[in-house]
């Protein structure tokens, strides 16, 4: 499924967490990952094992 | 003067038939029973401040710990313990489904509380102890609590469909809008739902009718009042960590005002009566049940590894399993009993085992770049083995020279296999195949344990399925 981290399209497995969504992210942009917060698109933090779902928006900096 | 008079009284009047309701919210418990007794101690606190306070479960209360999954009636001990905690009403989660229809109709049966989920329908002869919604009265305030369920694409829970079985559900957002009519029934309506909070943010814009949503599902915690078309859209992340307080002024049958706050719970003391209860729920002799016998002592970490990879492979039926060196995390297995408590000391990570189709040359690329995510050797495989060379040093990948299935075929470049390994590596590895695969509802322990379950006994030995030499 398609998801997006840090509003860049990330292709990951169908039942990934957030954290899986944001290992993909690092991985494949090459960006380390700091061991902070996970955030959806309203600035509410998540918790890692946050199921994602097809088009869901994760950031791992608090978006404005 | 007369008119200021009138309009004090009016205002007194007013206030005397204001009522406030207290409810409490918590989602996704996860079995996190180690929490539990700060729940029971921050409830002793809260009641003895508002009596009458509901608590409210937004679904998924199990699936977590081995000691409510792992037993022989799985779901039950976190039943058992949110009776004590004085439950007062639970919606289904998709967890809830995890141990089949059987299971659940039990463990609802056990609750000494209702639960309601409106878009769920069971086929008749196979009901469960159900209803859309449920009533309460509290201080002459009639309340209302309508249930909702996520489902995705097929139409069903994030659940495996196996377990699903008998049981239909409704898109919630369709079903909800049946249940407009509650409005007028009540004078606090509650959605209690495990949707996820973006999907109640989605269904606070379907249904002004509701006061407020209190949901689970996505683990978020929501720290500040957020509301949506008038509807108050809460969540308090996962595993215990947090409850919601919401706190409606009700007046002549109409919510005055309302009040959010998010309470951390390790803050308060832990109750010592439940601590003692928790304690038995972990002293389950179902822990100590005896799945298979070693023959012979496992003294390497990949034979580990190969009946870790053996399980997944097994669990998900496909050609090969993967399994990283650094999900084993013993390093040697004595002669003798291996038990259900074992496996969890074996992988206790929670990686979900996921399954993908792959090319003999994906399959090798995928291998080959495994140490670069994991440091702590070549991966363990079932159903091939490979030779390889490996440059010194911690993160360098490896090149594989040499790799058959077990029997002795060569794996071809452009044949397709079907893979199973877990969910880190499908995350971490750089070289992604082209299909990304899906998780199974299974976890590496949960595979073990069904594995080994299976087996008369076991002997890994002498099993070594890689031969690296490293340059």
């Amino acid at each position: 499924m398609t998801v997006y981290v840090n509003d860049i399209e990330t292709k990951i497995f169908q039942g990934a967490t957030a954290q899986d969504a944001a290992r993909r992210f690092s991985t494949d942009t090459g960006t380390p990952l700091s061991p902070g917060q996970l955030y959806d698109s309203w600035g509410n933090i998540i918790a890692p094992d946050s199921p994602m779902t097809e088009g869901r928006r994760i950031y791992t900096v608090r978006p404005r | 003067m007369k008119k200021t008079t009138i309009l004090s009284l009016l205002a007194l009047l007013g206030t005397a038939f204001a009522e406030q309701v207290t409810i409490l919210g918590i989602n996704d418990m996860h079995a996190n029973i180690d929490n539990l007794p700060h729940l029971a101690g921050f409830l002793k606190k809260e009641r003895a401040r508002t009596p009458g306070a509901l608590l409210l479960a937004a679904g998924d209360n199990r699936t977590g710990s081995p000691y409510v999954d792992a037993v022989s009636q799985p779901g039950l001990p976190m039943i058992k313990l949110m009776n004590q905690l004085g439950f007062n009403l639970s919606t289904l989660g998709n967890h809830e489904f995890d141990s089949g229809r059987t299971m659940l109709r039990d463990c609802l049966d056990a609750a000494d509380f209702p639960f309601v989920c409106a878009n769920v329908r069971v086929k008749s002869g196979a009901e469960l102890n159900l209803k859309p919604y449920h009533f309460f009265e509290r201080n002459g305030v009639r309340i209302c609590v309508l249930g909702l369920i996520q489902t995705g694409d097929n139409g069903l829970p994030d659940a495996h469909p196996e377990q699903l079985k008998d049981i239909s559900f409704r898109n919630p957002f369709e079903a909800v809008r049946d249940y407009a009519f509650l409005r007028d029934k009540c004078d606090i309506l509650l959605l209690l739902t495990h949707l996820g909070f973006e999907d109640d943010v989605k269904l606070a814009q379907l249904f002004p009718e509701a006061d407020a949503i209190i949901g689970g599902h996505s683990h978020t915690r929501v720290e500040k009042e957020t509301i949506v078309n008038g509807v108050l859209v809460t969540q308090a992340e996962n595993k215990v960590k947090f409850i919601s307080r919401l706190v409606f002024d009700v007046e002549n049958g109409k919510v005055k005002s309302r009040a959010y706050e998010l309470i951390s719970l390790p803050d308060f003391p832990a109750d010592e009566s439940m601590a003692a209860s928790v304690a038995e729920v972990k002293n389950n002799p179902d822990m100590l049940r005896e799945l298979t016998v070693v023959k012979s002592p496992i003294n390497r970490r990949e034979s580990l590894g190969c009946m870790m990879a053996d399980a997944i492979r097994d669990a998900a039926g496909t050609d090969i399993g993967v399994v990283n060196m650094g999900n084993v995390r013993l390093d040697s297995f004595p002669a003798g009993s291996i038990r259900v408590e074992d496996c969890f000391r074996l992988d206790p990570f929670g990686n979900k085992t996921a399954v993908l189709q792959v090319s003999g040359a994906e399959l090798i690329a995928f291998l080959n770049a495994v140490p670069a995510t994991d440091h702590h050797g070549a991966p363990c495989v079932s159903g091939m083995r490979y030779k390889a060379t490996k440059a010194a040093g911690e993160r360098k990948p490896m090149r594989i020279t040499e790799a058959c299935l077990e029997d002795g075929t060569p794996i071809t470049p452009d044949k397709i296999y079907t893979m199973a390994t877990n969910s880190y590596l499908l995350s971490t590895v750089p070289a992604r195949p082209a299909d990304p695969g899906k998780a199974l509802e299974l976890d590496g322990a949960d595979s073990m344990i069904m594995y080994l379950e299976k087996q008369n006994t076991i002997d890994y030995s002498e099993i070594s399925r890689a031969d690296v030499t490293v340059e």
